[in-house]
């Protein structure tokens, strides 16, 4: 029990503290492509300080409108307490996976919420991208996830790992890991496909009308959702290597979490952005990889 | 695609890091000889013409003239820096500096204000000022003892 | 788009001309080099091998930089084919300057109605016919290498002489005076009217803008919306030339247009 609620606290605490930093790395090394300096490692923090600090403008009686960062940031909140970060997620029991996509699309659906009950046309616009985009990119991480559950034959994420971990590497895995990995782009508001996201076309989308805390919340939730996409994809595709040790393997994972957001931060500053319509095309042939990894996986290779 | 991206991040890279700190640190390029910057008077050499009034496309140079001064306002805060003052002037009074970091919160940092006593010489006409105190006590010649 | 990479690489490979020119003329953008009867400086001999070297080192990595862009994926699926302005919506609404060159009408003010030395150094009229945001980019990307060559020519064939002319008597007031000039979005047309005291009495600038605008209904119609930004910002509008200023008082919904008299009054109202 006292190792659960640590492990719940030392999740909590990686996400909640540590994410921030991600996000100066990939603003600096964005910078670097921009041959500028660029904010210091620790300007996210600074931003979020300075947000909470504003004033709390409530444009609409709408109550979701106030409602849907909370419902944001919260759901990202149990979703960490679900993940496993170099070692078995703090709360895991076995069908916990559902459970961890969930609390993932709620974050959109909040997000969602968010833009529609702003009463700006903007806020509109971004919603409808984003429940397009969602549609089409939840498969590809519940189909990812799913062709380890056809190895593991188990739902519990933390056995899944442990399976990988024993097994070494399966031809199918390889593959159903080329989706997920194209996946983060989107799941992370990263160019070239950040498109409901604050962008320079519908003026912010769902984020124009939230000011202040509202905003920081929404800010946090991205940073945090950073982390714990990575450290799902990295937990299950690439589990090497691990000590045993639980502080190690966190501090192993948070390195290799740096590494992949390098890679991210490097397509993010070298990709113009692309429209929604031609994303969807995009995933819908994604989604044939996933089938042949789904194949792959139901012969057993 | 890759291949271009390759390229376009090699430009990128190679250029390195462009920008500088700059108003902490050195400047890189300062302004060389020529650069319009803001104006500087020299009251010693006005005559009072006016032939800079006359031609400042932004006409912020004010004349008003009293029984014997002139006095020359001029009102920077418009100033387009285009120099024309500068060629106009016959004595060569204005001269432009090498000075663009102008940004100031007080107003009179961008008002320059001369007095000319127009007491003009007979055969050329150029202004000069009236004998001082010490010129006056003054007699050419050596001492003259009595 | 966001693609903020290309921009500042841009400006950074920009950046020498701005201080090439604050060597040649003084200041970095407001050159106020011209005067009636010719210019106010001259190119000193050193500074002739300094321009050379930078039109070269600028020629080099706009190639580098063009050739890098031909097969970005991302890039192409968003300028081609969009924002397609078609060739007789394009005479019919007189566009001008790198928004014709792109629809394959062939025009060019430089070349169509020579002025000062465009006789001796005649440009090449780029123009190309896919009538979409890429066409218009790729026309002017291609005018800067055409106007490397013109620098180059330009500066070997310089003859010696004055560079400013003598013009001995007063110009007569009531004189009229009318120009066509090739501004970078397309043809301007200035006209000139003089009054007393050899000042101008009345000066006009039509700028291109104010008829390229008219043509975006026609090339928006049946776009998403994501594209519009794109296909407004590829043709590169200077709102601030469409010079009319409308006030509309909303509660008694009047329209106001000022003069000319009442905007210099209030702007230097504004600024004592």
């Amino acid at each position: 029990m006292g190792k659960v609620i640590t492990l719940a606290i030392c999740n909590l605490v990686l996400v909640i503290l540590v994410a921030p930093f991600y996000e100066g790395v990939i603003r600096k090394l964005k910078a670097l492509v921009h041959s500028r300096k660029g904010p210091p490692f620790i300007q996210p923090y600074l931003d979020l300080l300075k947000l909470l600090g504003k004033e709390n403008l409530q444009v609409t009686k709408n109550p979701l409108f106030s409602f849907a960062p909370i419902l944001t940031f919260g759901s990202i909140l149990m979703a960490a307490l679900l993940t496993p970060m170099g070692t078995n997620p703090p709360l895991g029991f076995s069908g916990d996976l559902i459970v961890l996509i969930y609390f993932l699309t709620l974050a959109s659906v909040g997000i969602m919420l968010g833009g529609a009950s702003s009463g700006s046309v903007y806020g509109a616009i971004g919603m409808g991208r984003e429940m397009m985009l969602g549609m089409v990119v939840e498969i590809v991480v519940i189909g990812s996830i799913i062709v380890g559950v056809i190895h593991a034959r188990t739902f519990n994420l933390g056995e899944i790992s442990a399976w990988y971990h024993q097994s070494g590497p399966y031809f199918s895995m390889i593959i159903a890991a080329i989706p997920f990995f194209l996946i983060l782009q989107v799941q992370l508001g990263k160019l070239p496909f950040d498109i409901p996201d604050a962008e320079q076309e519908i003026m912010g989308g769902p984020f124009m009308e939230a000011s202040g805390p509202k905003f920081a919340l929404y800010k946090w939730s991205y940073f945090a959702k950073q982390i714990i996409l990575v450290s799902l994809f990295l937990e299950i595709f690439i589990p090497w290597p691990k000590l045993g040790v639980v502080p190690l393997d966190i501090l192993i994972n948070l390195i290799k979490v740096l590494v992949v957001m390098v890679l991210v931060g490097v397509i993010d500053a070298v990709c113009p952005r692309i429209r929604v319509d031609q994303a969807i095309r995009y995933f819908i042939g994604i989604w044939v990889i996933l089938v042949f990894a789904l194949a792959f996986a139901l012969i057993g290779v | 695609m890759f291949k271009s991206k390759l390229k376009e991040a090699l430009i990128c890279f190679k250029a390195g890091r462009v920008t500088m700190p700059f108003p902490l640190g050195p400047e890189l390029h300062p302004p060389e000889e020529g650069f319009r910057g803001k104006i500087d008077i020299d009251v010693e050499k006005c005559i009072g013409c006016g032939g800079c009034a006359n031609v400042c496309p932004a006409r912020l140079i004010e004349i008003t003239d009293t029984e014997t001064t002139r006095i020359l306002e001029y009102f920077l805060k418009r100033c387009t820096y285009c120099g024309r003052c500068a060629e106009v002037c016959p004595e060569n009074a204005i001269t432009m500096t090498k000075e663009y970091q102008l940004a100031t919160n007080d107003n009179n940092d961008l008002y320059i204000r001369t007095e000319i006593y127009m007491g003009t010489c007979g055969r050329c006409g150029r202004c000069f000022k009236p004998k001082s105190a010490l010129d006056k006590m003054m007699e050419p010649g050596f001492r003259k003892r009595d | 788009m966001g693609f903020d990479t290309v921009l500042m690489q841009t400006w950074r490979i920009r950046e020498p001309v701005m201080w090439l020119c604050e060597q040649i003329t003084g200041n970095r953008k407001a050159y106020g080099m011209n005067l009636v009867g010719g210019v106010r400086r001259d190119i000193t001999p050193e500074q002739k091998p300094k321009i050379l070297e930078v039109v070269g080192q600028i020629e080099k990595e706009w190639l580098a930089l063009i050739d890098a862009i031909q097969g970005d994926t991302p890039l192409m699926m968003r300028l081609k084919g969009i924002g397609i302005l078609r060739h007789a919506d394009a005479v019919d609404y007189c566009v001008t300057g790198p928004t014709a060159r792109g629809s394959a009408v062939k025009i060019d003010s430089r070349v169509d109605h020579p002025y000062s030395a465009y006789e001796y150094l005649v440009p090449e009229k780029k123009v190309h016919d896919t009538c979409d945001n890429l066409a218009r980019t790729l026309v002017r990307l291609e005018e800067t290498l055409d106007s490397i060559r013109l620098v180059r020519q330009g500066l070997a064939e310089l003859p010696e002489g004055p560079i400013m002319a003598d013009i001995p008597e007063e110009i007569p007031p009531g004189r009229e005076g009318i120009r066509v000039v090739e501004a970078p979005r397309g043809e301007s047309v200035h006209y000139v009217l003089t009054g007393e005291n050899n000042r101008p009495y009345r000066w006009k600038v039509r700028a291109p803008t104010y008829m390229n605008l008219e043509a975006v209904p026609a090339m928006i119609k049946g776009m998403e919306l994501a594209d519009i930004p794109i296909a407004i910002a590829s043709y590169d509008p200077c709102f601030s030339c469409t010079e009319r200023i409308e006030v509309v008082d909303c509660k008694t919904r009047k329209v106001k247009i000022y003069t000319e008299k009442e905007l210099i009054e209030i702007s230097r109202k504004k600024h004592k």
